[in-house]
């Protein structure tokens, strides 16, 4: 019988340890504000990589992080102190769900507040609209996040890699309408899409496109397709590729001697990470598109909005990166959020918050290029579309051109 | 229990001609544990909101992949790090049958169960070639592979590519009152039950002695007349299986399936769990799964720029507070308290063994969100495990204390700060005078 007791005091313990109890009823809330709201709090939820294989991008969830600091010291928005709650999930679907539940179900926020990762929001797209909780301006440009009919409760932000892949095209057709184009592109979503914008943006000259040559992340180099398009008698090269091979295809460009019309996508376009390991006097004339200002370009010193950046990096990220890229990406897209909640007012609902973020006119916030411009309406969830080409001279980009608009139809 | 006699319960002194022991004879702390606890787990979801149930359910998803991992690693010494891509061909089979070909979720189970164990026994015939490290490299290529093959784009008709496919979760049956995600979780502790005890089974088979014999030494087993080549591919194929099935459970309570989601970094998690769990323990495989879902909330809760160097630090701490894992501590306590007298290092191992655990479980109820949506239940389950832990430490303390034949009121500094300390440091060490057989309170 002694042995008995203590094995029952064992599973006791056991059972105890796994119990997880009752859950008492939610009290209803006030009339004008939807979960997460009080007098004095808004309450907003993040999920970003802070660790795994994105890491790299944990800038842009950090940058949030600290900017709603600075709003709160500021004295909070319409008077309300922003709690961001921001996790992580380390760049893997199931992770986002099980966050996002969490922030949604457990911590009742507001909204969901630019989860990072195209594979990520994914995830987490179909629950978000069932359960009609706003994933509001997604860190990602894939095309899929402007479906305002399909998704409605789900907006993107950045102009999508369609669009860029269209002002591609139109410039190609402007400056060498006899091109032979080599598009090299990752294989996944963005590089997909480039690839796709490319050829829409060209219509019925799609045939231009001789060379379409993908890579791995996990691939060690993509010298070997930069020389097959050399050797096919490619003269315009569209370099798809995150910094790392990007800044390979660049160097082995000069390195073969080969001179062609070189236009590098806004994703590897970064001085920091891709042009200095490329090595600037092979990185000479290249175009690339932009609508977020380059912050190690001395150009912008003395702009008021840089200035309001460098500030805010100074005070709350002091011992960050300044050429990271991810900073400026972060620290937009949160004062979009805080644009949008300011626009709400007292009507903090989950409703009002949709109907605010696809009510946006000519809003800007500090990092946007000069005369870039958000724009929303019911119809039209991509609220950023605007870029503007730019040249590389061996030391800095140069803005040329009209801003561009590269729209899907 | 199925042959219970009818008056084994209410006449425990039987009239003593039934060739069986009477119930309560028979019933071991195993089976009261069991029952306990799949009792518990019944009831947990008609409790809990959604969001908690949610990574229960993965929680037992992840002990079935690691389960899986086990009888190939545990139990036949087989190593591989390429369960992550049985795991996810479980979860596309599951996916690809629902979303292409409309196929109810039911038959998604025993499919990718079939398919992966095709595929982990074809798997398993060139692996008989490679032994340890070998076979682990062979199997990370596995591993790496299958991301790149589920983009491929001559199978992106099935496999959506890098977009990943989502799923309909599906709805519970209509004559029963729950929510999708209670539906899910009651739909997996099933698949659970059942495998774990067949594998339970398996391994205290004919069948589950041989597998350990190939592990415990080849030669010799190959000499009793095992055959060999056979039961390592079957068993590379069971384990496929598990990890498959799991994988499809997984498909089904996440919704939605993507390439980037079944990496190495699975993998290592399923081996980080097999190890925390208990190498060769198939009820330490849940416990894995425990640690493999919330190890890396409490890290990113405790700092989240450091949440890497925070998970690195507890596994180290659990590693080096449990060595043989979670199922082998319990033995090792156990042995302990059974033992004529609580040595001094078998003493201060447990006790640290313990606080360990009793600090990761506290956490782990601390960040599952009890506390912000019903704080009553959480500081009656918070203080519940905090007596659980100290009422273990004080028999302990005063099992320690009759070995050193001092009075066992000592053991009341326990409770008091300061001197606590002290305690531990005299129980420490303080020679062991006793060795009759004492049992403490």
């Amino acid at each position: 019988m002694k042995q008995l007791t203590r094995r029952s005091v064992l599973a006791g313990t056991g059972a105890l340890a796994v119990t997880v109890p009752l859950l008492s009823p939610r009290v209803a809330r006030a009339k004008n504000y939807g979960p997460g709201v009080t007098d004095s709090e808004i309450k907003l939820g993040n999920t970003g990589p802070y660790s795994g294989p994105a890491s790299s991008y944990s800038a842009v969830p950090k940058s949030q992080v600290a900017y709603w600091k600075m709003v709160n010291d500021d004295g909070g928005i319409n008077g309300r102190k922003i709690n961001f709650l921001s996790y992580d999930d380390g760049y893997t679907p199931p992770k986002t769900v099980e966050m996002v539940r969490k922030l949604v179900e457990e911590d009742q926020v507001l909204l969901v507040a630019s989860p990072l990762g195209t594979p990520t929001n994914s995830a987490i797209w179909q629950y978000m609209n069932q359960k009609k909780v706003p994933q509001l301006f997604v860190a990602t440009g894939a095309t899929k996040w402007d479906d305002p009919k399909g998704h409605p409760w789900t907006i993107g932000w950045q102009p999508n890699y369609q669009s860029e892949g269209r002002i591609y095209a139109t410039y190609i057709l402007k400056e060498k309408p006899t091109g032979k184009i080599g598009v090299l592109y990752q294989n996944d979503d963005f590089g997909k899409d480039y690839l796709k914008g490319v050829k829409d943006g060209l219509g019925e000259k799609a045939s231009m496109v001789i060379v379409e040559a993908s890579y791995e992340t996990t691939d060690p180099t993509v010298d070997s397709q930069v020389v097959d398009m050399k050797a096919k008698g490619v003269d315009v090269f569209v370099n798809c590729a995150i910094p790392k091979f990007a800044a390979q295809a660049i160097r082995k460009t000069a390195e073969i001697g080969w001179t062609p019309l070189h236009i590098l996508s806004s994703i590897g376009n970064s001085v920091g990470a891709t042009l200095k390991p490329a090595g600037f006097e092979n990185a000479k004339d290249i175009v690339s598109d932009f609508y977020l200002k380059d912050p190690s370009d001395p150009k912008w010193t003395d702009d008021a909005g840089f200035k309001t950046w460098v500030a805010f990096m100074d005070k709350y990220l002091p011992d960050a990166d300044k050429s990271d890229a991810g900073y400026v990406a972060g620290s937009s897209l949160a004062a979009m959020t805080a644009q949008v909640l300011k626009q709400c007012g007292d009507e903090l609902t989950r409703e009002n918050v949709m109907t605010q973020a696809a009510s946006l006119h000519d809003v800007t916030v500090p990092m946007l290029l000069p005369g870039i411009t958000a724009n929303t309406s019911p119809t039209d969830f991509a609220p950023v579309k605007q870029v503007q080409m730019a040249k590389f001279d061996g030391q800095r980009w140069n803005l040329f051109g009209e801003l561009l608009k590269g729209a899907i139809g | 229990m199925t042959s219970v006699p009818k008056d084994g319960i209410a006449v425990p002194q039987a009239e003593a001609v039934s060739a069986q022991r009477p119930l309560h004879a028979r019933l071991t702390t195993r089976h009261l544990i069991i029952t306990g606890t799949t009792i518990v787990a019944l009831l947990i979801p008609l409790a809990a909101p959604g969001f908690m149930i949610f990574p229960l359910t993965e929680v037992m998803v992840y002990g079935l992949a690691i389960l899986g991992l086990n009888l190939l690693t545990g139990f036949n010494g087989q190593f591989s790090l390429g369960h992550s891509a049985f795991y996810g061909i479980g979860a596309y089979t599951a996916a690809i049958m629902m979303h292409n070909y409309d196929i109810s979720y039911f038959w998604t189970l025993p499919a990718a169960g079939a398919v992966c164990f095709a595929v982990g026994f074809l798997f398993g015939l060139p692996a008989l070639r490679l032994q340890n490290l070998y076979l682990a490299l062979a199997t990370f290529a596995l591993a790496t592979a299958m991301p790149q093959i589920l983009k491929f784009h001559l199978l992106e008709e099935w496999t959506g590519g890098v977009q990943g496919l989502p799923i309909l979760q599906p709805d519970p049956p209509p004559f029963l009152p729950i929510t999708t995600d209670q539906w899910l979780y009651y739909l997996t502790l099933g698949v659970i039950l059942l495998m774990f005890a067949a594998a339970a089974n398996l391994v205290r088979s004919r069948a589950g002695r041989a597998i350990m014999a190939i592990r415990d030494n080849p030669i010799a087993a190959a000499a009793m007349g095992i055959n060999t080549s056979l039961y390592k591919t079957i068993t590379f194929g069971v384990s496929a299986l598990y990890t498959g099935v799991a994988g499809a459970l997984s498909a089904l309570v996440v919704g939605f399936v993507a390439p980037d989601s079944f990496t190495i970094f699975l993998s290592i998690s399923l081996l980080v769990g097999l190890v925390i769990g208990g190498v060769g323990s198939i009820a330490g495989c849940l416990f894995g799964g425990l640690f493999v879902l919330y190890l890396p909330n409490i890290a990113n809760s405790i700092s989240t720029g450091l949440s890497g160097a925070i998970y690195g630090f507890i596994l180290l701490l659990v590693i080096f507070a449990t060595p043989s894992g979670a199922s082998g501590f319990v033995r090792f306590a156990r042995d302990g308290f059974s033992a004529p007298a609580l040595d001094r290092a078998r003493f201060l191992s447990v006790w640290f063994g313990i606080s360990t655990y009793g600090v990761i479980t506290l956490l782990i109820v601390k960040g599952a969100g009890l506390g912000k949506s019903s704080p009553l239940i959480f500081w009656i389950t918070y203080t519940m495990i905090i007596l659980g832990i100290t009422g273990w430490q004080t028999i302990m303390a005063v099992k320690r204390l009759s070995d050193m034949r001092r009075s066992r009121w000592w053991g009341i500094l326990l409770f008091v700060p300061p001197l606590n300390m002290l305690l531990l440091i005299a129980l420490f060490c303080a020679k062991t005078r006793s060795h009759d057989t004492l049992t403490a309170i």
